[in-house]
This record gives C-alpha cells, structure tokens and sequence, in this order.
C-alpha cells in the first residue's frame, strides 16, 4: 500500500472514529451523577444488611466474593508463570554481572535514603496491616493492604542492597504464605458451600457496623488477600530483579 | 467539578501526554511513575481512596519498577553480544577514556 493511500485511510478512519467518540461523551449524564440504581440500592442496604461501613468492600468481598476470588487466582497464575518463564536454568549462573560487565559500580545510597526509608518500612508493614483488617471500616481493603505491604519490601531493597534483601527474604516463605492464602480463600468459600449450600456465601456473624469483628467473613477473607497479594507481588519483583543479576553462561 | 479535581484532570493529562511523548524507555518508566502518582492523586480527590492506595503502588511503584529492571535486563544482554562480536576494543571503555581526557 502506498503512503499516501496510507495517510488518508488513517484520516478518515481518525474523522469518523474521532465523531463517535464525541457522539458518545455528549450522551454521558454530568458529572458528578451516578444513575445506576443498583449501586444506590446497595448504599442504602448493605451498611444494615451485611454489617459493612465501607460499602465498597461489602460489594468486593460479599456481593461479588466470586469476581475476587477469581480476579486473586488470575494474580496467581501470573505470579506462577512469571516463576516459570524466568526461573534459573542450566546455563545460568547467579553472579553480579553489573560491575564485571560495565566496568561502572552502582553508587552508593545515601545516608537521608536508608534513615527514611528505615523509618518508613516499620510504618508501612502496619498501614498495610490497617488497610487490611479494617477494609469493612473505612478505605481500604485486602488488595491495597497486600501492595502496601508488598511495597515495605522494596523499601527494604532500597535501604540495603540485593545480597541483604535475599538473605532476609526467602522466596519459600514468600511461594507458601502465597500458596496456602490463595488456598484458604478457596476452602473458605467451601464453609459456605457446607452450611449455607452456596459457594462463597457468608457463614460468620455480621455484628454490629462499626466495630472491628463486623462485617461477617470480610475481616478474615481481607487479610487472606493481602497476604496473598503482597507475596504475590514481592515474588514478582523478586523473579525480575534475580534476572537483572543472573548472567547467561556462553 | 472544583477547581481542585480540574486542576487535577489537567494534571493528568499534562503527565500522561508526558509519558507518550519520553522516548527513551528508562526516562519513560520514570515519568510513569510520576503520572502514577498524579493519576493516584485525582482519585482520591475523586472520592476513592481505596482505588487510589492502589494506583499508588501499582502504578507509581511496582510497574516502573519492572520496566527498569527488564530494561537492565536488556541492555545487558545487548551489551554482552557487542562485546562478544568486538573482542578487542568494547566501545564502552573509548567513551569513558574519551571523558577522562
């Protein structure tokens, strides 16, 4: 195809696509107004039907604990396949290529670096804790729990250097507490399963809104979460940074 | 709409026009941290704190964070391969005695 059939095919294309893009914004109820009446009605009766503050996470949790479930075992399957497409073969051996490769050392971090960042990864474990226990209180949840706990871990690779972060973290640990989360999640829906006769369906007590055992099985299904998710996602950073010092044997 | 949430709208938009038009990939990965963060920002002047806790550290951390270390990751491969088809003179060492002069 020529360049210029090219260009005006791309020209056209762009008008009309362009035309029904503004067709489509001019079709959208102001902003700032919400019109879906499902959302409203859960507004309305989830805080007194299912013990929740934070009708967000009683829609994630409760309502619609299927999609989070599902949605934590695509995170899983990720996590496994990137452990399998960049474990360490045959003819790889661990090595800090960085230096003997470039000639250049990686400058050191600076001391302001390693006093905040060490000041921070304590508060960061328990905001990521808080995030997780008190999703059916107030923001929050247990994803954003697990990615705030997952990043006190890359605060502590920033602080130190690999070689310590390896030694302080073991990726056994990390694969089990990620393996037997995502299991729990599974088997706990299976308690629903037995007492109520539907998979996922609350079997706990909803208490009183407001207080921290509220909520039925949100508490404990939150923090399963988080510490899936932020293994999860220290494993990932884990698999990525072992490849950035692996070297390929020739 | 309050001046802060468009002021934040514009944010956004500055930034992300920003990442598209970086075209180095490490520069990139930096300035989509940054639009991570302005982006978490807007959410939560948009009411959604729980969606903004995770931009924060999906967008603003862990994704660049990726992104550089397969970048790393690359350049080293690339690296080695010149140096494999140049034995005698890497052109790494010419430049950096280059700059000693």
């Amino acid at each position: 195809m020529s360049e210029g059939i090219r260009r005006w095919t791309v020209v056209v294309a762009g008008c009309l696509l362009g035309g029904l893009l503004v067709a489509a914004f001019t079709g959208l109820p102001a902003f700032g107004t919400f019109e879906g009446h499902y959302g409203q009605l859960l507004v309305r009766e989830a805080p007194g039907a299912r013990g929740v503050a934070n009708v967000v996470t009683g829609v994630v949790f409760d309502y619609r604990s299927m999609d989070t479930l599902i949605e934590e075992l695509i995170l899983f399957t990720a996590v496994a396949g990137v452990a399998l497409l960049l474990r360490k073969t045959g003819e790889e051996r661990s090595e800090a290529p960085e230096e003997a490769v470039s000639g250049r050392t990686a400058p050191a971090t600076s001391a302001l670096v390693r006093l905040v960042g060490l000041l921070f990864v304590g508060l960061d474990v328990l905001y990521g804790f808080h995030l997780a226990a008190h999703g059916h209180l107030s923001a929050g949840g247990g994803f954003q729990g697990g990615v705030v706990l997952a990043s006190a871990f890359v605060l502590v690779y920033l602080v130190t250097d690999f070689e310590i972060f390896e030694r302080l973290v073991s990726r056994t640990l990390l694969e089990t507490v990620e393996a037997v989360s995502v299991g729990a999640f599974v088997l706990a829906g299976a308690a629903g399963l037995v007492w109520t006769g539907s998979y996922l369906l609350n079997v706990l007590p909803d208490g009183r809104v407001g207080r921290l055992l509220s909520g039925g099985h949100i508490f404990p299904l939150g923090l399963l979460v988080a510490f899936a998710v932020g293994a999860g996602i220290v494993l990932l950073l884990t698999e990525f940074l072992v490849q950035a010092l692996i070297q390929r044997e020739e | 709409m309050t001046g802060l949430v468009a002021a934040g709208f514009v944010m956004v938009a500055a930034a992300g026009t920003g990442v598209v038009l970086t075209r180095d990939p490490a520069e990139q990965a930096v300035s989509l941290s940054l639009f991570g963060l302005l982006l978490s920002v807007l959410f939560l002047l948009l009411d959604a704190p729980g969606v903004a806790l995770s931009e924060l550290v999906v967008g603003a951390v862990a994704v660049p964070l990726m992104v550089l270390l397969a970048l790393s990751k690359a350049k080293d491969y690339a690296r080695r391969h010149r140096a494999a088809e140049e034995p005698e003179e890497p052109e790494e060492q010419q430049e950096a005695e280059g700059e000693g002069e």
